[in-house]
């Protein structure tokens, strides 16, 4: 009975449906089941998440929180009504091990975008060591919440972290090796940098080597990690700033348009979770992780230069409580973004490209009720502060997530 | 559900639940470690150091002083002297102030400069501030760089004649000037160690640090990008939305601190001195400028240079009508009205010819639509760039009317 529960936890953490955004748990799960015959198919799940926000973050432009270079999809939540997120995934496996999936996405205002596209393999090497090659356009597995989606979370903003550090969410084309053994998964990605905060070409790219450890004893069950991430980037603009998000046209949205930065960044993170079971209806869950990114390059505009030294750590914790169909889960998240730029133009660029600092840490702190009203089909209560600009923002939200199987 | 088959399916033989416990205890340790606010920090090379005094806001960063003439507050003050001194042309009846003119911001208010041997200057009279801040100087010029270079025009030109000092008559005019009981004190308080320090390159450094230091960041459009929202009216803030948007392109000529993208100050590794044509006239349709007016081909002869000038600050531009390099517009609505047209068509005489085809023209110059609405708050915005404080500046002032 306890082992059931224990395993339906570690499935809803994981997402409801899909083990493919979970990839360091999902290898050895192929190798050790003999179920292969039943995942020999084509497998489709879908979710989607819509809230009602009463506040925007981001007035008239784009997010930028003060003190760090983003870019990618990092992008503030909006007043109103918006589609938090829909996807909808294949994943087909065949019993050779052969595998291959797709995702399509749609974020906010974004149009409907193929997010991931891959095919590989797994195979014993011997009786403890499996491994797992993919290919292809894919989400980062160096961290479990790099791949989650709004309507698997607690929270319909996304992870503020991800947000300043990895332009939302790290989503890039490459090729990953994975090895596991026990429940142990070392992997390692290589990426054609795409993707913020790295730029393909000559020189840019990127590459990350993680490693995770999934563990359980009689009540306890974690997942225990970290990574190591390093990109290289080269004349990169924020392209926010161009596209068609770009909603207000002023002084400062124009030059910081015109800003590149040349340069790598060079990240590292452990990430947590702890489950407890307390009684069968009860279930405790801990998760973080503690993020150090270290940026080094210059920035430059058409007559501007300066180093710019960016010592940036922070952290998000979130204990989440589950009771029947209840979830509660609180989220705290902060950042340390310390930045020293070197050059004439360092007082400028910091201004133009937004990371002068505002005096304080960023902080966000969000609680979040969940009602299941269907196996499916959640309601979704958001109190929300967003401490992330000069001027603070609080907000709620309501909204529906639903992820299924189909 | 693969997990929970993995897990499921396995027995539990791990005895290391403390291990996340102590885990758990590693990170809250770390956590703690990341102490302190952020905080952004500068290191300026040295770059802003100054002997000077600029009077200059934080967010305005400084000129650059050319390192054969340093700013100084006493060269600073001297150059005042001669900018407002008559005597400082050969028939001793002009001085820079008389087609420099505080109160319009330094202009004329004439459609082009009368000299004091009454020839005519083919261009209209710049308004001075924050000149220190063009990668330029004048209307079209691209290799004049430099105050020091430039200020030699007006003083020795022929073509036309301005302040007339020449061969035959500098010598007297030192002579006034050395007559004058304050440049016996001014200039070697400037120029210090120099045995006779009343000589043309010394008049010249101290005028250009002069208009060097002509320099203001306080208009009501300053204030409001430096946060006091109430600063413009609604109008004005709706002229800026234009001003800085696609449709009117307007700020990709005119756009950053000093409203010409032909700017440079301390902060730039990299200099840029761009020069456009804006359709004003196409003679025969052959893209021709006036003769004597052609902009940037009258130094580089190169043909595709005709009738390209420098995007020309707009502070203080409700001041200084009228306006273009040859002060062919009375009025900010006619050019408003010359950009919305994509050019002007002059219809008939020695010039006539439609600018707006003009071969060289820019392609941001496109023409667009503008209600009168738009063209209110256009101008609005532009009237919000003057800077009053400046033109009550004592410092630029005439310092011969006090004693
Ligand atoms: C006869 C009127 C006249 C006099 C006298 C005169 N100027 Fe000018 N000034 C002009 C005109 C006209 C221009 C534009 C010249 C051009 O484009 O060729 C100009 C341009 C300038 C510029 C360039 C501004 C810019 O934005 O690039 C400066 C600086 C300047 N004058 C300073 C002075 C100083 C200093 C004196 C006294 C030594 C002086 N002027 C005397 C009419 C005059
Ligand atoms: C392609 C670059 C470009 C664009 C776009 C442009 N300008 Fe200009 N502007 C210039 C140049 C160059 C001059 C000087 C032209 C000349 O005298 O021949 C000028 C002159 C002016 C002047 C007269 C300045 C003076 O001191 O006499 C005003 C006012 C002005 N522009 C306003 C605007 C406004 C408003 C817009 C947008 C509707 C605009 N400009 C768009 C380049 C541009």
């Amino acid at each position: 009975m306890f082992r059931v529960t224990l395993a339906t936890t570690m499935a809803f953490l994981s997402t409801y449906t899909l083990a493919h955004s979970d990839q360091p748990f999902d290898i050895e799960s192929h190798s050790h089941t003999g179920l292969d015959s039943v995942l020999s198919q084509t497998r489709i799940s879908a979710g989607l998440s819509t809230s009602y926000r009463s506040d925007t973050v981001a007035e008239n432009s784009v997010w930028q929180i003060p003190g760090v270079l983003m870019g990618g999809d990092a992008h503030a939540p909006e007043k109103d009504f918006t589609l938090d997120d829909a996807s909808l995934m294949l994943d087909w496996k065949d019993p050779d091990g052969v595998f291959a999936g797709l995702e399509f996405s749609k974020h906010g205002d974004h149009d409907l975008e193929l997010e991931e596209a891959y095919a590989g393999m797994d195979f014993e090497v011997t009786d403890h060591l499996s491994m797992e090659i993919t290919a292809g356009s894919m989400k980062g597995a160096f961290s479990p919440e790099n791949g989650t989606h709004a309507y698997q979370r607690p929270f319909s903003d996304n992870n503020l972290l991800f947000d300043a550090f990895y332009g939302g969410h790290y989503v890039d084309e490459g090729a990953r090796l994975a090895m596991s053994s026990g429940n142990l998964t070392l992997g390692t990605e290589l990426w054609r940098g795409d993707q913020f905060p790295a730029t393909s070409g000559t020189g840019g790219e990127a590459q990350d080597i993680y490693l995770y450890w999934l563990g359980q004893s009689d009540t306890i069950w974690w997942r225990l990690g970290g990574w190591i991430f390093h990109s290289r980037a080269e004349n990169r603009k924020d392209d926010r700033l161009s596209d068609d998000h770009q909603h207000g046209t002023t002084t400062d949205t124009s030059v910081a348009a015109g800003i590149e930065f040349d340069g790598s960044q060079n990240a590292a993170g452990i990430h947590v979770t702890l489950g407890w079971i307390l009684q069968d209806d009860w279930q405790l869950r801990l998760s973080g992780e503690v993020h150090q990114v270290k940026v080094d390059g210059n920035l430059t505009d058409s007559t501007r230069l300066a180093t710019l030294e960016g010592r940036y750590n922070g952290y998000w914790i979130q204990p989440e409580l589950e009771f029947q169909q209840h979830q509660i889960a609180l989220r705290y998240a902060t950042l340390n973004l310390d930045n020293h730029l070197i050059g004439a133009a360092g007082k400028s660029l910091a201004n133009d490209a937004g990371l002068t600092d505002m005096g304080q840490n960023p902080e966000w702190l969000g609680l979040s009720y969940r009602y299941r009203l269907h196996e499916n089909l959640a309601l979704r209560l958001e109190w929300i502060e967003n401490m992330t600009q000069e001027s603070d923002k609080n907000y709620g939200a309501v909204g529906v997530t639903w992820g299924a199987s189909l | 559900m693969n997990d929970v088959l993995v897990i499921a399916g396995k027995p539990p033989r791990y005895d290391q639940a403390r291990i996340p416990g102590l885990f758990l205890i590693a990170v809250v340790a770390l956590l703690t470690a990341c102490g302190g606010e952020s905080k952004t920090t500068f290191d300026d090379l040295g770059v802003n150091r100054t002997a000077f005094n600029w009077y200059l806001p934080d967010s305005a960063p400084l000129p650059v002083e050319p390192e054969i003439n340093p700013m100084t507050e006493a060269k600073f003050q001297l150059g005042r002297h001669l900018f407002y001194d008559r005597r400082l042309s050969g028939n001793g009846t002009q001085s820079c102030a008389d087609c420099h003119q505080q109160s319009i911001g330094f202009t004329d208010g004439l459609a082009v400069s009368v000299g004091s041997t009454g020839e005519l200057h083919p261009r209209n009279a710049q308004p001075l501030l924050n000149v220190a801040y063009n990668a330029t100087l004048t209307w079209g010029n691209p290799s004049l760089r430099t105050l020091e270079q430039q200020i030699l025009v007006p003083l020795f030109g022929e073509f036309p004649v301005e302040q007339g000092i020449n061969d035959g008559n500098q010598e007297q005019i030192l002579e006034r000037l050395r007559d004058e009981s304050r440049y016996q004190e001014l200039f070697p308080d400037a120029f210090p160690e120099q045995g006779d320090p009343i000589d043309y390159n010394n008049i010249v450094f101290a005028l250009a640090s002069f208009v060097r230091g002509m320099v203001s960041f306080n208009s009501d459009f300053d204030r409001y990008e430096r946060g006091d929202s109430s600063a413009l009216s609604a109008s004005a803030k709706r002229g800026r939305q234009l001003f800085f948007g696609e449709d009117m392109e307007c700020f990709h000529c005119h756009g950053g601190y000093n409203f010409s993208d032909s700017t440079f100050d301390r902060t730039q590794t990299f200099i840029e001195r761009p020069f456009h044509n804006t359709g004003l006239f196409n003679i025969n349709g052959t893209g021709a400028f006036p003769e004597n007016n052609r902009g940037v081909f009258e130094v580089t002869e190169d043909p595709s240079d005709m009738g390209k000038f420098r995007a020309p600050t707009l502070r203080n531009i409700a001041l200084t009508a009228p306006y273009m390099h040859d002060g062919s517009m009375n009025s900010l609505e006619d050019v408003i009205e010359f950009y919305a047209a994509g050019g002007r068509n002059i219809e008939s005489g020695p010039n006539a010819g439609d600018g707006r085809f003009n071969p060289f023209k820019d392609g941001f110059v496109t023409g667009f639509e503008v209600t009168n609405q738009e063209k209110a708050d256009l101008i609005a915005f532009l009237n919000s760039l003057t800077d009053e404080t400046y033109l009550a500046n004592d410092r630029f002032s005439n310092p011969w009317s006090t004693p």
